[in-house]
């Protein structure tokens, strides 16, 4: 019993290391309304999105977030993942993109549903991003001490999440998460692994 | 290429570990007592671990391979290029004017089962008194695609297996209508 138990839960741990939803309900754009050939929940049917400012959660010493050059590099990071979600979205998954500078409000789908049709687009993509410090070693001996329970809570925290907002209902549609602790020195993140089951949009020539 | 393309089955990769498995549970029984316990839970981790993850992939292979069976890709492109034809090409009946568009392979390519994408490819010919007037080659494929071609649709096989190959049916659906736009644009840019 212990053992099946320790299999179940060590598979648990690699499952949770990325996980994907989406909505199993109908899916509707509302810039467009053309046949679709899709299923009706199909993410795709969003064919505009816009990307709103990443939010990037970086680590910081006390009295540093003050600081011009750490707040610089923090907006580099949030411009460059920008950038790259909606590149990618654009040439690997046919999306209509557009890039806003304004943050993602804060929640609600009232809130979601008016900034969409505001940008004028079928869905939203907010981005978050986690960024933590390398361990020093005083934390990996730390770590052994506590019996590798740092490790199992950096295993596990949050380092990505992308949601999807359909502007017709304000609601979420479709969320990626990647776990696991990453320090902002690491090289980019590879998108295909966030965005590649992901439904392309509806094409451009069944949208006219 | 063939129409109804389709990577080889990876299920079978799987069981290279049954035999080291059965392999090392057997020499569990026989190795001394300070080695016989990893090697029998090795074994006994191993060779059902190997078969149930073929079986697995097997049967999703199996979901995506039927549900590109289900596919009449070529009557719906036909279906799909009759109608959008309609008031856009003139009909004239025995007009020596003949459009053909033969599709040259359709369905899943990829090296691994992490990483596939649907793939069409189609030769449009047209013929006026049977000399070739036109003839082009329309493409959605990861590489070498059409220019005016949308992306192709890529992503794992355990997402195209889904709720019985749901993805594969609706992008070859997509797919036949999309040709057939591409083809009527041709057409329409020659006629120009």
């Amino acid at each position: 019993m212990m053992k099946r138990l320790l299999s179940l839960f060590m598979l648990g741990l690699l499952l949770a290391c990325s996980h994907e939803w989406r909505t199993e309900a109908p899916v509707q754009p509302s810039t467009y309304a053309a046949p679709s050939y899709r299923a009706a929940s199909s993410i795709g049917r969003l064919g505009r999105l816009a990307v709103l400012a990443v939010d990037i959660h970086l680590d910081a010493e006390s009295g540093e977030q003050e600081q011009p050059a750490w707040l610089a590099r923090r907006d580099s990071l949030a411009r460059e993942l920008q950038v790259s979600v909606g590149d990618y979205l654009a040439t690997k998954k046919g999306y209509d993109i557009r890039l806003v500078d304004e943050p993602s409000p804060l929640s609600g789908e009232e809130a979601m549903r008016v900034v969409g049709k505001r940008l004028n687009v079928d869905g939203i993509v907010v981005v978050e991003r986690w960024y933590k410090r390398p361990w020093s070693t005083t934390k990996a001996i730390m770590n052994v001490f506590l019996l590798n329970v740092p490790l199992f809570r950096a295993l596990s925290a949050l380092n990505l999440r992308v949601s999807i907002y359909e502007t017709a209902s304000g609601r979420l549609v479709w969320q990626r998460e990647l776990k696991g602790e990453i320090d902002d020195r690491r090289e980019k993140i590879d998108l295909a692994n966030v965005f590649g089951d992901l439904e392309n949009a509806v094409p451009v020539q069944l949208r006219r | 290429m063939h129409p109804a393309e389709m990577p080889g089955d990876t299920s079978r990769e799987w069981m290279q570990f049954f035999w080291p498995g059965m392999a090392s549970g057997a020499l569990g029984m026989a190795a001394p007592p300070m080695y016989a316990s990893a090697l029998v839970v090795g074994g006994l981790i191993l060779a059902p671990a190997a078969l149930v993850m073929s079986g697995r992939e097997r049967q999703t292979w199996q979901r995506v391979t039927g549900a590109l069976g289900s596919v009449a890709f070529e009557q719906e492109l036909l279906h799909a290029l009759t109608r959008r034809a309609q008031g856009m090409v003139p009909g004239d009946a025995g007009s020596a004017t003949s459009v053909e568009l033969i599709v040259n392979a359709y369905g899943l390519a990829g090296a691994r089962p992490e990483r596939l994408c649907f793939i069409a490819s189609a030769v449009l010919v047209v013929r006026v008194a049977g000399d070739e007037r036109l003839r082009d080659s329309l493409s959605i494929a990861e590489s070498d695609a059409s220019a005016d071609a949308p992306p192709a649709q890529c992503a794992g096989l355990d997402r195209f297996a889904a709720q019985d190959g749901q993805l594969v049916r609706d992008t070859a659906k997509e797919y036949a209508e999309v040709l057939a736009v591409m083809a009527l644009d041709r057409l329409q840019a020659a006629m120009q």
